[in-house]
């Protein structure tokens, strides 16, 4: 089956520079200081974060920043095929992947000798499933109120034959290869780069330059969902 | 059995507050606040390049030359002289570990409580191994901040006659900068309960006590009345559904919550679930307004 159509039009009907409709909301749960849904296009992910708050292991303190530290797990029927285990070698190294990402982005040194925890769980999964985590736990932090220099947005970029797609479903993934580019929008720096597949190198500057974009986009998204969602909480926060 | 869809409501106008140049302006993480570098920079913001960034999402606060960001939620920062719930996690060599919605978890040390039978006495060995029956883990205090250590930790008193171990009641969770500041944090309210609004966003709602009796280091495990108890469900209600709006927490905004909870005769259970917890908070927004 053809990934790109004679029109050019993908499977979806988007064009191969297009993003999948990105759906969003903060505050779900009371419980956790933060939380935040994400959907964008059929990956669905929510996130939770707990703290900072005292570490719960001793010898893993730090007395000059944070720890932070990030769970994935996926639901049964999240894919194609059922998941066995909710947390395999896949998802941990994932994890690891986030929580990397997220050192980059929080202020560590306001909070020597906390912990921060991310708990991200993937209830659908459709390609794009580490942009997405990383996009919901985003918005959970900042719903949580933890200091941060920047948004990090992140996207997905493949390659068809010589055209670039942004935000591949699985099935355009799989054809080809799958850059996860995480962003700080507003400082325009990369904080991770990740490739499925070898990418040639003539083909790789294109794909970038496109999941780049693509991030700019997403924080677009971003931007104005947090922005409704402090003028829908602040209009009431000033009555005194 | 009433059976409820759970689906977002949608957002009321009556809710939204001041319009145009009253309100505060917002900003979220990473947005550019001000290119001048003769402002200081406050909680919630850093510097970079000469211009000052926001580092997290809420309304600016100017005073004078200072410009701080607060946002909706957050952990208890802290702040000398605050009187704040909490609750014990360890019991350590002469001290406590307390919990306290920040984040680190506070120091309550043997020496800063006032010991039963005396405000001159001295604690001696037999108290320090009696730590546990004064305090035990899961028992909640409420406190005093007394000093903020260098690492950010919070020391904390119960030095008055005012402080000390809560006994029956509820507590309930809010963010820190939903409560309203003010002096004084122990209400007793006219419908016959007590509330402690903790600085710390604990707040902790129980029978209103005698004076002389306010706080020991034993619980009173005498039973509660059932209309009491009522009472403190209901208001435990209202400051949850005022919470979840985001109006300020007060002890009038909890009372006139109250008020038009009874008003409108609702059931305390039905007062969770999402359409009434609306209809209530609009109608408390309204009333603070006139």
């Amino acid at each position: 089956m053809e990934i790109i159509s004679p029109e050019g039009l993908r499977q979806d009907g988007r064009t191969p520079t297009c993003l999948r409709i990105i759906k969003c909301r903060l505050g779900l749960y009371d419980r956790p200081n933060g939380s935040a849904y994400i959907e964008m296009g059929n990956t669905k992910v929510l996130a939770a974060v707990y703290g900072p708050r005292e570490v719960r292991s001793k010898n893993k303190q730090n007395l000059d920043e944070c720890v932070i530290q990030c769970e994935m797990s996926r639901i049964a029927a999240c894919g194609g095929e059922r998941v066995r285990r909710a947390r395999d070698k896949r998802t941990r190294a994932l994890s690891h992947q986030i929580a990397g990402v997220f050192h980059a982005a929080i202020r560590k040194s306001k909070y020597p000798g906390s912990q921060i925890d991310i708990y991200v769980q993937v209830l659908q999964e459709d390609g794009g499933v580490m942009s997405a985590c990383v996009n919901a736990s985003t918005l959970a932090l900042i719903h949580a109120g933890v200091e941060l220099l920047d948004y990090v947005t992140s996207c997905t970029a493949s390659i068809n034959k010589q055209t670039a797609i942004l935000d591949a479903t699985n099935m355009e993934g799989q054809a080809g290869c799958e850059v996860t580019v995480s962003l700080l929008p507003n400082k325009g720096s990369i904080v991770s780069l990740d490739s499925s597949h070898t990418v040639h190198r003539d083909q790789f500057e294109a794909v970038m330059d496109l999941a780049t974009a693509g991030c700019q986009q997403v924080y677009q998204e971003l931007f104005s969902q947090v922005e409704a969602y402090l003028q829908d909480k602040h209009a009431i926060m000033s009555h005194r | 059995m009433d059976i409820e869809l759970a689906c977002e409501l949608p957002r009321v106008r009556a809710m939204v507050g001041p319009e145009g140049p009253q309100r505060p302006p917002l900003v979220t993480p990473g947005e550019i606040i001000t290119h001048d570098t003769s402002f200081m920079r406050g909680h919630g913001t850093y510097m970079e390049n000469n211009t000052q960034v926001a580092s997290v999402a809420g309304y600016i606060t100017r005073v004078n030359r200072l410009i701080t960001v607060t946002p909706l939620r957050q952990v208890y920062q802290g702040a000398i002289g605050d009187t704040i719930v909490g609750r014990i996690t360890k019991v350590q060599n002469n001290r406590w570990k307390v919990d306290v919605n920040s984040r680190l978890d506070a120091e309550l040390r043997l020496v800063n409580i006032q010991l039963p039978g005396g405000e001159q006495r001295r604690s001696s060995l037999e108290d320090e191994r009696g730590m546990r029956g004064l305090l035990r883990e899961g028992d909640l205090v409420c406190v005093e901040v007394q000093k903020i250590s260098n690492d950010g930790g919070l020391r904390l008193a119960a030095r008055s006659s005012k402080f000390g171990k809560l006994s029956q009641g509820t507590l309930l969770g809010v963010s820190p900068s939903l409560i309203v500041q003010d002096k004084q944090r122990m209400h007793d309210l006219p419908c016959g309960a007590r509330v402690v609004f903790g600085a710390n966003g604990y707040v902790y709602v129980s029978p209103t006590v005698p004076e002389e009796q306010a706080s020991t280091y034993t619980v009173n495990f005498e039973e509660v009345p059932v209309d009491v108890r009522k009472t403190i469900g209901r208001l435990r209600n209202c400051i949850k559904l005022l919470a979840h709006h985001t109006i300020m927490i007060s002890p009038t905004s909890v009372m006139t919550a109250y008020d038009i909870s009874i008003e409108q005769e609702f059931e305390i259970r039905d007062m969770l679930k999402p359409d009434v917890m609306q209809d209530v908070a609009i109608a408390t927004v309204q009333a603070m307004n006139e």
